[in-house]
């Protein structure tokens, strides 16, 4: 191997942990937001803004740590589906349990239908759709 | 995907045995050599030994459960019996329902699971031996501590006594003071963590160590099958794991999550209970439709009626599983929005085993049907599970259910669809696979009547409890007034139960008559293919040879081993184009490498019940049983690789597959080889 | 040789993803429970809105966020053979994991100062349980990551084993996943 080579792999490198690192900085940067709810002044507003907000947040983090620390970004799509399986049925699920056991808000029956199976449903959709019966292969 | 398309190229890898590893590991001990006797099996990591080993503790439970059932039908035979007490007799028919389905049911699927999903996707062993091993040794140490409570700090002192289900408060230390519920919430656990990992072993072996060619649409049923099942496993274990934290936080630890005092909502144990509990009954169910599945086309000599509707129906029914449970709350008060959306969904369910019903009788329709004993069991399992699927279908209508709910009807109706489903369908599966499996056919005499006794007396067993329960005779009573007309057939039940009892005593009979015959040579060795199958897992020799197959099998259809026997002549029929023996492997390829036994699953295991006992009685045990886990895992990670030539990185878990061997003719290819 | 397998992924990975699928059913349980359970305290008991320390809890997170960096730091160094670096990642990424567990500990035992026991009420129990399997669950992975650092100390950990490192940091990142759904749910959800 050439040191012209070496010397490109190393900048490749170099770039991916920059890719992490930037993304750490995302990700701290959006812990701060959700921080800054805490204070009293943002504390008083409406508390579905809160809920909404927060929850957007959090799954932006959620899919920032799986996309690119964990890189189901660019890895085999056969990991991505096992994650989505069990998230799809997790979701369902225990939100069911949730409106059964009544802790969550009463909301009208047509919202709450799409909040049980709208999420799963999209996702369990691509996870039928990208079914071939084939071996997978590569991605 | 790499394809190498030298078909029959022998596989070449050097054999493991001879050179030690080049430099002493961390782990002092070096790894137990391919033995004879007992050692053999304790330290194996071997998919067939271990799935035989789980078929014999699976069968060993079914005796010892079905035991309980006799002394519970003993007490009823008669109204006003004093056999049993009113407490022993809770802690018995906790202990069968316990039993039956932890201990036999799911063993017993684990077993056909472990012995034919590698030979079925013709691979060499599955995915991480000696996980596989570790999950065997961790369910029958689980089980093995369920039922020591019979014996610890009394006789029938400390036997769990809160149902199967165990429905909280119930279960609290006030009302269940004894440690009954602690060894149930402890056994239970350790079984479980045995489900999860058997299942996560075996959800990669089949997504990733299938045959070459060996597309997911061309797998057999029953592989199809028992994925599904392994999958509701994996994903259903969590929640009861997660409700018998609880529950064992509560008693040992005076947590407050079912204490009513407190505000607690018992209904919590309900839901999670029932989350798992619902996909576990598919869990129990779909191995036995996986294994009639295969007998059915077999014995018809027809291939499956509609292939993807079956493996879609199955899909189905996977996942309908998970949104049915709250039709075993409807008397709960959950509610009238859940009741009337489960009892939909669970009307829904009946459709996709509806459309499996009609394949099998499709697949038989027009068949040349031959009544064989596995046969014979396998239509017993269409007629009574449809028996049993239709008074499920009246427990949906939520009005109908509150009527049943807890009477003899729902001991009916689930004994209809786990006896005359599940254990018809595995003992069809144990006469169809014994040849494959041991290498000797079962005497048919003996299975045909053994059969008969058997349907017979499970129908005189369960038949009546429809009647007794809409006449109202309540379950889990342990006796009842006569004057009620629930006398004569309770009666007809006990003695339906004894002849179950003598079916499952001539079962065992026929395997030590059978196995005495073909040793004195009176029957004739079954040859590799001996009922005219379809399927990989009888191209290879019987008794299968320890590494199964010879060489790498290139799959190019569904039912290849079918499309290499027969074939269609120029006028379109179907003729044989070579005897099962010239295309099956005879076994005689000993350079297949094979992962080493180990000695730490087993060490790993026998931490768990320690740390069982440990809760329950003094928690320096738990530090004993903590150093036996934390031991085994280091010597397993650090355990010397087996084969000084395989990569470090997997100590001869999994890359011993035939996947490997493709990797050595790769590397040893000839010009005309070529890799797509 | 990872390419030899039907789906082209080794065992070991796949293994861990399918674990990592069905531990979401775990925690979703335990998450559930607590949200059943949050509000129900007696009339003197203090609630969560009392109990909670925001900023410290805040700090923890990032902590915890920011070894997630330092994992896939250390996972890119092994890869290029960068020995040295991989350690000194590997290191500051399990004494990040004992900062938040310390700091977990520190909040039970504030908790406990302040009159909230594991028995005290509903709110009491089922907080420790959630946030007590998290902390078991961070326990392992710090125990992951220092026999690593063990093997790398050795001269076991080459770029030749980066899969196995790999994996180990699979594990950790769904542990901080599933910190990042508990932190939002249950320290900063409106009480």
């Amino acid at each position: 191997m050439t040191t012209v080579e070496n010397k490109e792999i190393e900048e490749s490198w170099v770039k991916q942990d920059w890719v992490y690192i930037k993304t750490a900085l995302i990700l701290g940067f959006f812990t701060a937001i959700e921080v800054f709810t805490y204070f009293e002044s943002v504390h008083k507003a409406p508390e579905w803004l809160m809920v909404t907000t927060l929850s957007f947040l959090m799954v932006v983090k959620f899919f920032l740590v799986a996309g690119v620390f964990m890189h189901l970004k660019d890895d085999n799509s056969i990991f991505t589906k096992m994650m989505t399986l069990g998230m799809c049925i997790a979701w369902p699920v225990y939100f069911i349990m949730a409106f059964a056991l009544g802790f969550l808000p009463d909301w009208n029956v047509i919202i709450k239908v799409l909040f049980l199976f709208l999420p799963p449903g999209v996702a369990g959709f691509w996870l039928g759709f990208s079914f071939k019966g084939g071996d997978g292969g590569h991605h | 995907m790499t394809i190498v398309e030298s078909e029959e190229t022998p596989l070449e890898l050097e054999s493991a045995g001879g050179q030690p590893p080049a430099e002493k590991p961390l782990g002092a001990f070096t790894r137990p050599q391919g033995g004879n006797g007992w050692k053999d099996w304790l330290f194996t990591v071997d998919h067939k030994k271990i799935g035989i080993m789980y078929g014999a503790a699976g069968l060993l439970f079914f005796v010892i459960g079905g035991i309980y059932a006799l002394f519970m039908r003993l007490q009823l035979s008669r109204p006003g019996n004093s056999i049993l007490s009113a407490e022993t007799y809770n802690q018995v028919f906790t202990m069968h329902g316990v039993v039956m389905v932890f201990l036999a049911a799911i063993p017993l699927g684990a077993a056909f699971a472990n012995y034919l999903i590698p030979l079925q996707i013709g691979a060499r062993d599955v995915a991480f031996p000696r996980l596989n091993a570790f999950s065997f040794w961790v369910f029958l140490g689980g089980g093995l501590f369920l039922l020591s409570s019979m014996f610890i700090g009394g006789w029938w002192e400390n036997s769990p006594d809160g149902g199967w289900f165990a429905y909280s408060p119930n279960t609290g230390v006030l009302f269940s003071p004894s440690k009954g519920i602690d060894f149930f919430a402890i056994g239970l656990q350790i079984t479980g963590i045995a489900s999860l990992v058997g299942a996560i072993n075996l959800i990669v072996t089949v997504l990733n160590m299938r045959a070459p060619g060996m597309t997911l649409m061309k797998m057999p049923i029953l592989t199809w099958m028992l994925f599904i099942v392994q999958m509701l496993l994996l994903f259903a274990m969590p929640v009861i794991s997660v409700a018998l934290f609880l529950l064992t936080f509560d008693r040992l630890f005076g947590a407050n999550f079912f204490n009513v005092a407190e505000g607690a909502d018992p209904l919590l144990w309900q839901h999670l209970f029932w989350i798992f509990g619902h996909p576990e009954v598919y869990v129990l169910i779909l191995p036995s439709f996986g294994v009639i599945s295969e007998i059915i086309p077999t014995f018809s000599r027809k291939p499956i009626f509609g292939y993807p509707f079956m493996v879609f129906s199955g899909i189905a029914i996977g996942f309908m599983g998970w949104g049915v449970w709250a039709h075993h709350m409807f008397a709960s008060g959950v509610g009238p929005v859940a009741v009337a959306a489960f009892s939909v969904s669970t009307m829904f369910i009946a459709v996709p085993t509806g459309v499996k019903i009609l394949n099998w009788l499709a697949t038989m329709w027009g068949g040349r049907i031959r009544f064989t004993t596995p046969m014979l069991y396998a239509t017993a399992v269409v007629a009574m599970f449809t028996i049993g699927g239709l008074s499920g279908v009246t427990h949906s209508l939520a009005a109908a259910d509150s009527q049943q709910t807890d009477t003899y009807y729902i001991v009916a109706h689930f004994h209809y669809v786990i006896f005359g489903g599940i254990i018809l369908g595995f003992f069809g599966g144990f006469y169809f696979w014994w040849p494959k499996i041991f290498g000797y056919f079962l005497s048919e005499k003996i299975g045909k009547s053994s059969f008969w006794v058997m349907v017979i007396g499970f129908n005189l067993t369960f038949g009546p409890m429809h009647i007794l329960g809409l006449q109202g005779m309540s379950r889990r009573i342990q006796t009842y007034s006569s004057g009620q007309g629930f006398d004569l057939w309770n009666l007809v039940a006990t003695i339906g139960a004894f002849m179950i009892a003598i079916a499952t005593a001539m079962f065992i009979g026929n395997v030590i008559v059978s196995r005495k015959a073909f040793k004195a040579g009176k029957t004739p060795a079954p040859g590799p293919d001996p009922w005219d199958a379809r399927s990989l897992e009888w191209m290879t020799a019987s008794p299968v040879p320890e590494h199964n197959f010879d060489e790498t099998i290139h799959v190019e259809k569904q039912d290849e081993f079918w499309h290499r026997k027969w074939g269609k002549n120029e006028e379109g029929q179907v003729v044989r184009r070579a005897t099962a023996e010239e295309v099956a492997h005879d076994g005689s390829n000993t350079n297949v490498h094979l992962p080493s036994p180990s000695y730490w699953p087993l060490v790993a295991a026998i931490g768990l019940p320690i740390i069982g006992y440990g809760l329950i009685y003094n928690l320096l045990l738990c530090v004993l049983g903590g150093l036996f886990v934390l031991g085994g895992l280091y010597g397993w990670v650090f355990e010397p690789v087996d084969d000084p030539n395989a990569d470090n990185h997997d100590h001869g878990d999994g890359q011993d597959s035939y996947a490997e061997l493709e990797t050595a003719e790769v590397t040893n290819a000839s010009e005309d080889t070529t890799i797509e | 040789m990872s390419e030899t397998t039907t789906l082209g992924v080794s065992h070991d990975k796949l293994g861990m993803w399918v674990f990592l699928g069905s531990d979401c059913l775990l925690f979703g349980a335990l998450i559930s429970t607590y949200m059943l359970y949050k509000d129900r305290i007696g009339p003197t008991d203090l609630g969560p809105e009392e109990m909670f320390d925001i900023p410290f809890t805040s700090v923890s997170s990032f902590v915890l966020l920011m070894s997630s960096l330092t994992v896939v730091l250390a996972i890119t160094a092994l890869r290029r053979n960068d020995i040295r670096r991989s350690r000194i990642w590997l290191l500051s990424t399990a004494i990040l994991g004992a900062i938040f567990v310390g700091g977990q500990v520190y909040e039970f035992t504030a908790f406990y100062r302040e009159g909230l026991g594991y028995t005290t009420n509903l709110f009491g129990t089922a907080f420790f349980t959630l946030t007590g399997f998290h902390g078991v669950h961070v326990t392992v992975g710090i125990i992951f990551l220092m026999s690593m650092y063990i093997q790398s100390m050795r001269g076991k950990l080459t770029s030749a084993q980066e899969e196995r490192l790999e994996i180990i940091g699979l594990y950790w990142h769904f542990v901080d996943v599933v910190w990042i759904v508990i932190f939002t749910i249950v320290y900063l959800f409106p009480q």
